[in-house]
């Protein structure tokens, strides 16, 4: 019996310490010793006097069970005074407390419980019940995320699960056995055990494939890692004074040769790690490629700058490689990757200047967006609800004539929501026009940064960089660069940042119908700009 | 070791349990009628209980038992009632006759155990000592029990006046019951499914086997409500101790795995718990069904699992799990 039964059938009236008369569940209003056991429970920390208001009953029907409950350990009793004050000349009331051994407070309950009429589920296959029971909470415990724990968490959220699934499908077992029914009959198809055994097929599955996907994961980005030590070691040992040596300066002559020192110390490095030797293979593979088709100084830099941002593990390497390249480049792109490097190597004010020079860059190129239309707004944990974000976003797509995007640095627990790899700008580009456009951080290098991002609108552009700088690309569209930079570092992980953009057909009385919707509703959201 | 001497204590003195007190002199006095020849069975029981429902009023016990002498008084000239009436003028030690039935009742259970159980059983019913007895007051309609162990007790909440000279003649069940399916049980939490169903199955049938069908009518009458909490097991006990040619055989095999339950993991006895349940409705006959094939083949597997072991007496708890949840697989979903 939980005490949440136990509350519905142990009613009595009492007053509470603010003098608010409240009704509780009675049972049975003469019973001195259940109304005492009953407020015990409910109060565990009182004095006689605040017993008394509680359960409605004379001091001196009280002191023996109190005494009897303290001799057995359920109660404690000290005084209320505290030693370091004067007290009253009288007596000081003693306060009781229940005892925090579960052994104790089970007692109490068993005992409350043996007072009251038949508590136990009297129907047949209470195995089911617990069977569901257990079942409803692996449901809501596997959609919480849209992703199980990372690392460390991933073994202890298994256990956790398999214990609990262990528990259903014991349960479950039992309510086969005892079912009075043949279940195996074709009839029995929408039995209530059947449907609960076909519930945990489904649940059990999705829980061992959505593991098996994180452990391939998990693998994979261990891999990852090791290999962006074995490419970081082997680059350090070819080219040690790599920093000082400008690219324009690297001659057409030691390209090849540097090359194929790199390709060497690497299969060296490989060979010290036979374990994973074979499974390192595919990276080789890319690198030799990317080195194969290098022509310039630049080029060779831009192919180690591309696997030290995709595989290094620190961003040091690949900040001199973008630092280097960009300072020779027109590609304004590449001051996105250095500032975004900067930022991961914990220099955020020159993470800054690359920003905003980028930005420069970018504004030269693209000229002013249209941006004036935009609404930008934060929501913070407290109001944030996937259901009326669902509900804001709905009116705002048909009634606004607008987009809306989301994003946080917290899962979203929206179906529609996305983590993905972070990524930056491939600064490689060859001849064979063979390389992706973007490329995605190491996670070596991340230290654990996420971004979730949700879109309304169909095909989105790709969100590039850390989420700081995705942040700080939303903000400034509501304010000075500065400004939004400063507040995109402020902004708490657990905010959600909406934006809402206007289709050309928009008016003025959209915009105001959209914030309308954002700032009134339980989201409570606070415009920016 | 010393143990404590069983005694009785109040926890209040409340109509309720001076009404106890009464009642159970009142049933005390009319066993020692029938010792002495006087019943006239059932007739007696619905006389007394009759006079017994004009007590009235917050009396005391000895007030009560002027009031009930007063009562017998149309009823002299019949032995029975005679025969109570000088005994309720008569001193009367309600702590010692209680006693006295808490007493018998444990020398009972011993008795049963010894007769039926097994080794396992025997063994540890002879350690079973006599629990104090405490009473107190409730609002419920009908007498409750709970055998406690810290402290050790019995806690007795008396009924109704309606129910209470019922209860008394038949206390030596209860105590009986209590002995049985709450400190004999090698467990440390009580299994109620085997407590009030499967052990109670069996302590109605040693009752059926020791006393006469009009007693066991009056148990029945008191117990028929409290059957009802574990109804279904009880039925499943019920048809359990009636398979295999002897029927000492499941009654040892009970006996046995409850006095020895935590020698196996608690899973394997409540997997055994359900599957024994499972076994009753698919290997149960039930008026109207047809015999089929598969109803036969199981009915035979399951014969064997419970009855092969019977000849030495020993059953090895986690094969015959394994045992029967390879009898009842066919009975479930297909997946």
């Amino acid at each position: 019996m939980n005490l949440l039964n136990l509350v519905i059938y142990v009613i009595f009236i009492g007053e509470d310490k603010s003098g608010n008369v409240f009704m509780t569940a009675v049972a049975a209003p003469n019973q001195t010793r259940l109304k005492i056991l009953a407020s015990v429970l409910r109060l565990e920390r009182f004095t006689v006097h605040e017993l008394c208001l509680y359960a409605g009953l004379e001091r001196s029907m009280v002191y023996r069970e109190l005494g009897e409950l303290a001799d057995e350990g359920i109660l404690r009793s000290t005084s209320t005074r505290s030693e370091e004050k004067a007290g009253p000349r009288h007596r000081p009331p003693s306060l009781y407390e229940l005892s925090q051994d579960p052994a104790a407070r089970r007692r109490l309950i068993e005992e409350l419980g043996s007072f009251l009429p038949d508590f136990e589920d009297p129907s047949s296959n209470r195995h089911l019940k617990k069977a569901q029971d257990v079942l409803n909470d692996l449901v809501v415990q596997l959609n919480r995320s849209s992703e199980p724990p990372r690392f460390a968490e991933l073994d202890s959220w298994e256990r956790a699960l398999r214990e609990r699934f262990d528990e259903a499908k014991k349960e479950l077992q039992r309510a086969t056995w005892e079912s009075e029914s043949d279940l195996s009959e074709e009839e029995a198809a929408n039995h209530p055990v059947v449907v609960t055994t076909r519930l945990y097929d489904s649940l059990e599955g999705q829980f061992r494939a959505q593991l098996s996907k994180e452990r391939e994961r998990q693998k994979s980005e261990a891999l990852r890692t090791a290999w962006g030590d074995v490419f970081s070691s082997a680059v350090q040992i070819v080219v040690p004074a790599l920093s000082h040596i400008a690219a324009e300066k690297l001659e057409k002559i030691f390209v090849p040769k540097i090359s194929e020192e790199i390709s060497l110390a690497l299969k060296q490095q490989l060979d010290e790690r036979l374990e994973l030797k074979s499974e390192m293979f595919p990276f080789l593979s890319s690198l030799q490629l990317d080195l194969r088709e290098v022509r310039s100084g630049p080029q060779l830099l831009a192919a180690l700058a591309k696997h030290a941002i995709a595989y290094g593990s620190s961003p040091q390497q690949p900040l001199v490689f973008v630092r280097e390249l960009a300072s020779e480049s027109k590609d304004f792109r590449l001051l996105f990757n250095e500032a975004n490097l900067a930022q991961l190597a914990h220099k955020p004010e020159e993470a800054y200047e690359s920003w905003n020079r980028y930005l420069s860059g970018l504004t030269a190129k693209v000229g002013q967006t249209p941006t004036e239309q935009t609404i930008v707004a934060r929501i913070t944990p407290e109001h944030w609800s996937a259901e009326a974000f669902h509900e804001a976003v709905h009116a705002i797509m048909t009634e606004c004539e607008a987009s809306v995007s989301a994003l946080s640095e917290a899962p979203f627990q929206s179906a529609e929501e996305s983590s993905s790899d972070l990524y930056l700008y491939n600064p490689l580009h060859t001849k064979s026009g063979r390389e992706a456009a973007v490329i995605p951080i190491a996670g070596a290098l991340l230290e654990d940064q996420r971004l979730y991002v949700t879109f309304s609108a169909a095909d989105p552009p790709p969100v590039m960089g850390l989420p700081l700088f995705v942040r700080a690309d939303w903000l400034r569209s509501r304010m000075e660069k500065r400004k939004a930079w400063e507040l995109a570092a402020k902004v708490a992980p657990t905010e959600r940042i909406l934006k809402v953009e206007f289709f050309r057909g928009a008016t003025a009385a959209s915009r105001q119908h959209a914030e309308k919707i954002l700032t009134s509703s339980s989201l409570s959201a606070e415009l920016v700009g | 070791m010393s143990r404590r001497m069983a005694n009785v204590t109040f926890g209040d003195d409340s109509i309720r349990i001076r009404l106890f007190q009464a009642a159970l002199r009142l049933a005390t006095h009319f066993f020692e009628a029938n010792e002495a020849g006087h019943s006239n069975g059932s007739a007696n029981i619905e006389e007394l209980n009759e006079r017994w429902q004009l007590l009235k009023g917050d009396q005391t016990v000895s007030k009560y038992v002027e009031t009930l002498l007063n009562e017998l008084q149309p009823l002299k000239g019949q032995p029975l009632f005679d025969h109570i009436r000088s005994k309720l003028a008569k001193p009367f030690s309600f702590e010692q006759n209680l006693l006295r039935v808490n007493q018998a009742a444990l020398d009972e259970v011993k008795e049963c155990v010894t007769i039926w159980g097994g080794a396992k059983a025997q063994a540890r019913v002879k350690h079973l000592a006599p629990f104090p007895i405490h009473l107190e007051t409730s609002d419920h309609e009908h007498t409750q029990f709970f055998l406690q162990h810290t402290p050790r007790q019995i806690r007795v909440r008396p009924g109704s006046q309606k129910t209470l000279l019922r209860e008394c003649l038949i206390l030596r069940f209860s105590f009986f019951h209590e002995y049985l399916s709450h400190a004999f049980p090698a467990w440390s939490n009580d299994v109620e499914e085997a407590s009030e169903g499967l052990l109670l199955a069996l302590e109605f049938e040693w009752f059926e086997s020791q006393y006469v069908a009009l007693d066991n009518e009056l148990v029945l009458r008191v117990w028929s409500r409290r059957q009802e909490r574990q109804g279904r097991a009880f039925w499943v006990g019920r048809w359990l101790l009636n398979q295999c040619n002897s029927h000492e055989c499941m009654r040892k095999f009970l006996l046995e795995w409850i006095g020895s339950w935590d020698s196996v993991e608690l899973d394997v006895n409540l997997d055994l718990l359900s599957q024994l349940k499972g076994m009753y409705e698919k290997a149960g006959r039930h008026l109207g069904s047809n015999m089929t094939d598969k109803y036969k083949k199981t009915k035979d597997i399951i014969d064997s699992i419970l009855c092969d072991p019977c000849a030495k007496a020993v059953w090895d708890l986690r094969k015959m799990r394994d045992e029967l949840a390879n009898a009842l697989r066919p009975y479930g979903p297909k997946r």
